[in-house]
């Protein structure tokens, strides 16, 4: 009897990988020099103590290493990449004022049409600027500010920002801080007064056009006291032959008795260097939730980590990575818990196939004073066939005797008493398959808006046929 | 103390700051060689010829050979128990080599003792080859002590149908160091740990534990019971490597640490690795204060506080203890941990 093999569809990335033509771009040169960093400094009108910032940066730069733990990115030569590239077009507000090539490209990936349906807000960043950023009336009558960072930074709250700016992510962190520090570029503003519920979610775009160039947007959103937000986050970018690079930085501050879901689908190219910095500070009774979906990139190093500085603030991740050949995803989660009674729920899962290599790192820490801490970890990981690689690294730091701390891993193939069970109630074998992997990556979409769930799916597209194995 | 070496390292290693990626022990200037095989049949052995991977790893490999530690391999005679029990006068670093032979069985007690020693170090690696259908018991009784740096090291293979059964109680003392790798070489091959563990008044435990499959349907299990007060420090990493081949094979860590107070550091990295398929592996782990319920039917029945701290510590022992096969070596170290707590 012939055995049919399961056949796990590759991401079918064709509306990813369109390329526009960037010819009438404006390109700084490739590589990283104090002159560069002036540069952009220049371009971007920055005020003095941004400069300054800058420039220091680029000193902890140049002092720092790669990271020793990981996965190689000895294929990223900063020497070669474009960290400034601005498309040829200003901000718009409307769709109709964004250069036709660029706007279709946005088109294809379907923004303004989820904007039409289901958001209250968008951003659309092309390369290192932003060239589209629009608002519902009513959530502006609200005093909710969404706008682009360039624009904040001189605007109302400019001093809010000066205030702000890195002091969740320092640049003494790591490498990839330092670097975002000196050549940030584009990102999003967002400000939600106290008690204000924005009940439609607002969304980033960030499209990388240019072969060879970096993405380094910086993201800032204070959720004030009471108050409730859902951002979404997008990002793709076309395949080249040569290695590109996102750099970007998320500050997340989530005020007492608010609650912020950010979620994430991320779909770059195999030829990114994704090393992403993402975290939050939760105050006294808020929560933080994080919906993370990582599908793209060649190499990713992303943890989107949480401090729960308040008492019974509360943080819930959950996140799925997708490698297929050519990809190794190191992803995961970081949470410190500082306050009493503050929670953590953690639940990651991860499918590898055809050579890709999937990483799920965690670290929970409880420090002395967060009495009453709760937190629970969860890292499923399926192998689809035994050509690829998975690894589970996670950390539990534990320093005082009132906390529950759970963690549990799971690693394995299809399971057959399954596949047996469900064939036993009449369904094919094949259906059977396809329903236990299809199911594998269901409670993240279910986290997530329905147009983002079928993309989601659209990105997985788990087709099945025949048996796995 | 002359010597700081790095043992018990992660791989593949994750955040620096987490401080976990391996631990910096310091070691005296000089230590004896051959006190653990002092009345014991032995004979010398070329371990390069064993090829075998250690816990502990290179760094100590490199130490042991520097301070002369000549690896032998101690003949057990047919003997139902080997039981080595020493008493640690003064730094010592050896290496015992046992091999079990095609379906034999081998009953291993070792047990560490000391009085105060500041500024000692005694220094124990193991070595065991499991032949096809072999089985290897070991028990260990770790009681050091105050202030002897104990470091002990396993290294084993397991071929086709082979068994190793790793028991270890630490008891609290001085600071404690371990290392253990088993290589599931042969099919059908299996490896259980279990670890008991108290730590109190500011002593440290670091452990690096790996299960390596490289053979199908290959089984291992470790098991860490154990609790900690008075800032006492516990690094527990263990691995679960499923090396590509190894289709079939099951792994599963757990560990279930008592913090008895607010001054303790509890870390566990409990690493799966896998290139292969068709395997399962797990962890799990349950870290927390004792049930104030259970506290409270203690003392109800006139067990004061203290004492029923007490036993939950005797009870995290004996959980380990009572997986002891041999009967004599069972009973000899349920009797240590009744005289102790």
């Amino acid at each position: 009897m012939s055995e049919e093999k399961t056949y796990v569809e590759d991401i079918n990335r064709t509306i990813y990988d369109v390329v526009d033509d960037d010819s009438d771009a404006f390109k700084l040169e490739q590589g990283l020099t104090e002159d560069i960093v002036r540069q952009i400094s220049d371009q971007k009108q920055d005020p003095e103590w941004m400069r300054d910032f800058r420039l220091n940066c680029l000193k902890l730069y140049n002092k720092s290493q790669h990271p020793n733990w990981g996965p190689s990115i000895e294929g990223l030569d900063m020497n070669v990449i474009y960290t400034y590239v601005r498309p040829n077009t200003k901000m718009q507000h409307t769709w109709d004022e964004v250069p036709e090539d660029i706007k279709n490209t946005f088109e294809r990936l379907g923004i303004p049409q989820a904007e039409r349906t289901s958001l209250a807000g968008v951003g659309a960043q092309y390369d290192s600027e932003l060239v589209y950023h629009n608002m519902q009336k009513e959530v502006e009558e609200q005093g909710v500010v969404y706008c682009d960072f360039e624009s904040a930074l001189k605007g109302e709250y400019a001093d809010l920002i000066h205030e702000k700016f890195m002091t969740l992510l320092p640049p003494t962190d790591h490498r990839y801080n330092a670097l975002h520090g000196a050549v940030w570029s584009g990102g999003s503003f967002v400000y939600v007064p106290k008690g204000v519920k924005v009940s439609v979610p607002l969304q980033s775009y960030f499209r990388l056009n240019a072969k060879g160039a970096g993405q380094f947007e910086h993201t800032l959103i204070i959720v004030e006291d009471d108050a409730d937000l859902h951002f979404i986050e997008g990002c793709s970018a076309p395949k080249y032959n040569v290695a590109n690079l996102h750099s970007g930085c998320v500050e997340l501050f989530v005020g007492k008795n608010a609650k912020l879901r950010y979620s994430t689908i991320e779909s770059w190219s195999k030829n990114m260097y994704n090393l992403n910095s993402k975290r939050a500070l939760v105050q006294e009774g808020g929560r933080m939730e994080w919906v993370s979906g990582s599908f793209g990139s060649h190499v990713s190093y992303l943890y989107p980590s949480t401090i729960l500085k308040g008492d019974n603030s509360t943080m819930e991740y959950t996140g799925i990575a997708f490698a297929g050949a050519g990809q190794d995803l190191d992803t995961g989660m970081k949470v410190v818990h500082l306050g009493k009674n503050t929670s953590s729920v953690v639940n990651t899962k991860s499918i590898s196939k055809d050579g890709g290599v999937n990483t799920t790192r965690t670290s929970v820490q409880v420090m002395p004073q967060a009495k009453g801490a709760k937190s629970v970890v969860s890292c499923e990981s399926l192998m689809i066939d035994n050509i690829s690689k998975s690894d589970t690294i996670p950390v539990m730091d534990i320093r005082t005797d009132d906390a529950d701390v759970g963690h549990e891993a799971t690693i394995g193939s299809i399971s057959d008493e399954a596949v047996f069970y469900m064939m036993s109630r009449g369904m094919s074998e094949a259906d059977a398959r396809a329903l236990i992997v299809s199911g594998f990556a269901d409670n993240v979409s279910r986290e997530l808006p329905m147009e983002y769930a079928a993309e989601m799916n659209n990105l997985i597209r788990l087709e099945m046929k025949g048996t796995i194995g | 103390m002359a010597e700081t070496i790095k043992i018990n390292s992660l791989v593949p290693p994750t955040w620096n700051r987490l401080k976990v990626n391996d631990v910096a022990v310091d070691m005296p200037a000089s230590l004896t060689a051959g006190v653990f095989s002092e009345g014991l049949n032995t004979e010398t052995v070329n371990v390069s010829d064993w090829n075998i991977e250690t816990g502990c790893g290179a760094g100590l490999s490199e130490f042991l050979d520097k301070n002369g530690a000549k690896p032998v391999l101690v003949k057990t005679d047919g003997a139902k128990l080997l039981a080595i029990k020493k008493t640690c006068e003064s730094s010592s670093a050896d290496v015992l080599c046992f091999e079990a032979g095609e379906g034999e069985t081998i009953n291993i007690l070792t047990d560490l003792t000391s009085g105060e020693k500041p500024d000692e170090a005694s220094v124990l690696r193991i070595l065991i080859k499991a032949g096809k259908g072999a089985k290897v018991n070991l028990a260990q009784v770790i009681r050091p002590g105050k202030g002897l740096t104990v470091v002990n090291d396993i290294g084993t293979v397991a071929e086709e149908n082979a068994q190793i059964n790793i028991v270890q109680v630490f008891t609290d003392g001085s600071d404690i160091y371990s290392g253990c790798r088993t290589d599931l070489k042969g099919k059908e091959a299996y490896s259980e740990n279990r670890v008991g563990l108290v730590r109190t008044n500011g002593q440290t435990l670091d452990m690096n534990y790996v299960m390596k499959h490289l053979a199908p349907k290959t089984k291992a299990e470790i098991n860490v019971s154990g609790a900690l007060s008075k800032n006492a420090q516990k690094t527990f990493r263990g691995t679960i490597d499923f090396v590509r081949g190894c289709s079939e094979s099951d792994g599963a860590e757990s560990e279930s640490m008592l913090l008895l107070d607010d001054t303790v550091v509890n870390k566990t990295v409990p690493l799966i690795l896998c290139t292969e398929e068709n395997v399962a592996g797990s962890h799990g782990a349950t870290i927390g204060k004792p049930a104030e319920d259970m506290i409270f039917y203690m003392m109800s029945r006139g067990i004061s506080r203290e004492k029923a701290i007490k036993i939950l510590e005797r009870a995290s022992l004996e959980a380990a203890a009572n997986h002891i096969e041999d009967d004599e070596a069972r009973e000899y170290v349920l009797g240590i941990i009744a005289e102790r707590y």
